[in-house]
């Protein structure tokens, strides 16, 4: 489908489809698209063409428009727009029949607010209203629910704990799910899959193992992950890099850019490059190694055993890796 | 439906649009006073090109424009300087001065200037200050009454903004002038332009302290020459609203069209006053005491003296202030029901052009504004007008009490439009959106969530309709029906009798009234928050 704003594309050409139960992130640096593309599937905004079907049942499509309270689509706002008037049970029951009550207090009872039913949004903290959010919008039993960057509101060591309740509570529903990210590891963390969009367009589709391990473009590589673009001449299932030979994931020819994820490299005594940069994280140590006139990252889990000005040698002890031929795009 | 678009598509309706037929259908009883104007003049026969070019109309017109302009700038300057001192500042005592500064409002302008004019000059209270009169005299009534037009809606924005935008700009290196000047002003910005045109369009209608002032104003030229001279009166009339339409309209082109940024962080940034804390409460003293404390204390004076000499001054004080119930309770029962009339009537407008914005809708919005500024006695001319005229059973509503509120409706329903206007959009549109993904349809989106999150606002707009209605004087003589008093006419017949004494205790219990409903409907609920 396709989202125009003026003469702009918002969404240009994007399709993809998901299995029931599906948890998938979309993610994308900002004003990739990515919220436009959410908003168009719950219905807030409406595509110059395309289709959508969910369930079988066609929601968008040459003559059709299904407005977003007739789709079943739930959806939780990134400032989570809880109804200020309304109680915290009454925001969860808005989505409801009259007489479900009692899935109120099963909705509450799931996000662990049974005691705060009362309470007034603003009576809340940010965890809480988060909550209440997901409670709202998983109540009605919604096919799909949407996720607009709804964790960037939170504070970081609040984020992951909440990040990891929700995912856990939203596979024990069992509901088809998309979230928004601008953060990699969190889409990592959340996604059965991973949707990179850029400039209104899906790049790449995969679980977070084959976006890590396979990306089909060098700005996919450096977009899930730190990542080395190292010039390299391959010959069909090996290619000649400035860290030694390495095998192909798949056959190539010519001169390529080759993908080499900082921590598949070894870090030793030897005589190959120059530390020019270190830095502890405490968990593992950042190396940035001049080799020729490149420069190369390097992650190791050992506290740091080089100092500015050592020269080291670099071993490649990872997974086969992907190339791309030379004249591709230029990335920084 | 936007310009350009082929077909009903139901897509790209904005959410006020469906409403819009509805508003333009309301707008249409707006125009009956243009209408009026517009019929009358052309029947007539009168010269209107002579008319139009005569001294004896541009005269009135440049004094009109003049006294307006000046009382708009005035108030823009006093209402938000207030505002800043008593919302933004360490003022002292500022949660008292925040109850006192907006009841101004509740004094009528005839009352006021005839207390002012009492008070000063030769045998006034005050025999040693000379007596202001003509432009300056109603220049500084209606600066002093109508202040609060725009104090009230830039107190409120104050008090809404963002602190974070504030503390980025000291942060920046901005000194703290510079931030009020470069950030806190151009976010306040709608609101004192609403505000400075609601005393502008006031400023034009005004007859009360104008014609007590002496001053030469087109609604005095209007009103002399309504006996004698229809066609003038008549012209001058259309020329007036013509005039307010204009304005009305052209509005739209300055007022902010970006939305404020999403609040983040709690709390306002309060400045300290430091050395001016003297002058500030000094003038803030100042305001009140002549705007408010002043024709009160002339009130009491007037009433004392009166009892003083039994029978000096009073036309039924003797026995008791039982005269005073029967006009009290029409007094508030016309104003509440007023109130209450033009919230609903205008509410589909206000709706319209906060959500839908196409032309038909600001058109409608420009029609409802307009009438404001009208002289009241035009537009109860123009309700008995078109009475008299309607078919059938319509016809009977002359001098009825339907009538007479319909008259305070369309005087004042722009009060209550922009009001309700300003609340709407205030309303985040998320929450709408949110409603649609829970499966709410537009009916119960509107009754679930806009309108209880607009009713503060809804109330506010009531509550200024509701206080205009109480003062009002001239439509509600024309209008009300036979033997139907309210304190505003028995003030005015007092004051023509010459009994001081009984239009001082009538004041005191028309302000009185004024201050108690204003507050059980509006201020209760703001000062909560």
């Amino acid at each position: 489908m396709t989202k125009r704003f003026g003469d702009v594309p918002a969404v240009a050409d994007v399709s993809f489809s998901m299995d029931r139960g599906e948890v998938l992130a979309l993610l994308g640096p900002s004003g990739c698209g990515k919220t436009t593309l959410l908003r168009v599937v719950a219905g807030l905004e409406a595509p110059e063409d395309g289709r959508l079907v969910v369930d079988g049942e066609l929601l968008v499509g040459p003559g059709t428009f299904v407005p977003p309270e007739r789709r079943r689509i739930g959806m939780v706002f990134q400032d989570w727009a809880l109804f200020p008037h309304l109680t915290v049970a009454k925001n969860v029951a808005f989505g409801l029949e009259r007489g479900e009550s009692e899935r109120v207090a099963a909705a509450l009872e799931m996000v662990g607010l049974a005691g705060l039913a009362d309470r007034y949004p603003d009576e809340l903290s940010g965890g809480q209203r988060q909550r209440v959010a997901l409670a709202r919008a998983l109540a009605p039993r919604p096919r799909v629910v949407l996720f607009d960057e709804p964790f960037s509101n939170l504070d970081a060591a609040l984020r992951a704990r909440v990040r990891a309740e929700v995912v856990a509570l939203v596979r024990e529903v069992g509901t088809t799910a998309i979230f928004v990210t601008h953060d990699q590891e969190e889409a990592f963390a959340l996604g059965d899959r991973v949707a990179v969009m850029r400039e209104g367009r899906i790049l790449q589709v995969g679980t977070p193992t084959e976006l890590y391990r396979r990306p089909v473009s060098p700005w996919v590589a450096t977009f899930v992950g730190e990542a080395n673009l190292l010039p390299g001449a391959a010959r069909g299932e090996v290619v000649e890099t400035l860290v030694g030979p390495l095998p192909l994931a798949d056959p190539l020819e010519g001169s390529c850019r080759v993908v080499v994820r900082p921590e598949h490299l070894e870090i030793g005594n030897g005589y190959l490059g120059l530390v020019t940069g270190v830095e502890f994280y405490g968990h593992d140590t950042s190396y940035r190694v001049a080799v020729g006139d490149a420069t190369v990252s390097v992650r190791s889990i050992a506290a740091p055993r080089f100092g500015i000005g050592d020269r080291v040698a670099l071993t490649y002890v990872g997974p086969p890796v992907v190339a791309y031929p030379a004249p591709a795009e230029v990335a920084a | 439906m936007r310009a350009g678009s082929k077909g009903p598509d139901p897509r790209r309706r904005r959410r006020g649009d469906a409403v819009t037929p509805l508003a333009v259908a309301v707008a249409v009883l707006y125009a009956f006073p243009i209408l009026y104007l517009a019929w009358r003049t052309l029947t007539l026969g009168g010269d209107v090109l002579a008319i139009l070019s005569s001294p004896r109309t541009l005269v009135p017109l440049a004094n009109s424009l003049r006294v307006a302009a000046a009382t708009a700038v005035a108030c823009a300057v006093v209402g938000t300087g207030l505002a800043w001192l008593v919302v933004r500042t360490d003022l002292p005592g500022r949660r008292w001065w925040r109850i006192l500064l907006p009841l101004p409002l509740v004094v009528p302008s005839f009352v006021g200037a005839t207390a002012l004019l009492a008070a000063f000059g030769r045998g006034g209270l005050l025999p040693f200050v000379p007596r202001i009169e003509g432009f300056w005299g109603a220049f500084g009534v209606l600066t002093a009454l109508s202040y609060p037009y725009v104090y009230v809606p830039v107190a409120a924005r104050l008090s809404s903004t963002a602190p974070s935008l504030e503390e980025a700009a000291r942060l920046l290196g901005r000194r703290p002038t510079g931030v009020v000047l470069r950030v806190v002003l151009p976010q306040v910005r709608g609101a004192i332009a609403a505000g400075t045109m609601l005393v502008f369009l006031y400023g034009l209608s005004d007859f009360g302290a104008v014609s007590l002032m002496r001053y030469d104003t087109i609604t005095r030229a209007i009103f002399s020459a309504r006996l004698f001279d229809p066609a003038t009166s008549l012209t001058l009339g259309l020329l007036l609203a013509l005039l307010a339409l204009i304005v009305a309209g052209a509005e739209r082109l300055v007022s902010p069209r970006r939305r404020p940024p999403a609040r983040v962080g709690t709390g306002q940034v309060r400045y300290r006053l430091g050395r001016l804390a003297v002058p500030a409460t000094g003038a803030v003293v100042g305001v009140v005491a002549v705007a408010l404390a002043a024709p009160i204390a002339v009130f009491v004076a007037w009433v004392l003296r009166g009892s003083a000499t039994v029978g000096a001054g009073f036309g039924g004080l003797g026995d008791g202030l039982g005269f005073l119930l029967r006009p009290t309770a029409n007094s508030a029962i016309a104003a509440v029901v007023a109130g209450a009339t033009a919230t609903l009537v205008t509410l589909p407008v206000a709706y319209a052009a906060a959500r839908g914005g196409g032309w038909a809708a600001n058109a409608a919005a420009a029609l409802v504004t307009h009438v404001f500024a009208l002289p009241g006695l035009v537009v109860a001319l123009a309700v008995v007008f078109w009475a008299i005229r309607a078919p059938g059973p319509l016809g009977y509503l002359y001098q009825t009490f339907p009538l007479l509120v319909l008259g305070y409706v369309l005087h004042f329903g722009a009060q209550a439009m922009r009001t309700t206007q300003a609340a709407l959009a205030e309303v985040s549109r998320r929450y709408d959106e949110a409603g649609r993904t829970l499966g709410a349809g537009a009916r119960r989106r509107f009754v679930a969530i806009e309108l209880p999150l607009v009713v503060p606002g809804l109330l506010a707009g009531g509550g200024l309709v509701l206080l205009s209605t109480l003062k009002e004087l001239p439509a509600t003589l024309l209008l009300a029906p036979t033997g139907f008093e309210t304190l505003a006419t028995r003030i005015w017949g007092a004051a023509e009798d010459g009994f001081y004494a009984e239009v001082g205790i009538t004041s005191l219990v028309l302000v009185g009234l004024s201050a108690l409903l204003t507050w059980f409907l509006v201020l209760r609920h703001e000062l909560r928050r």
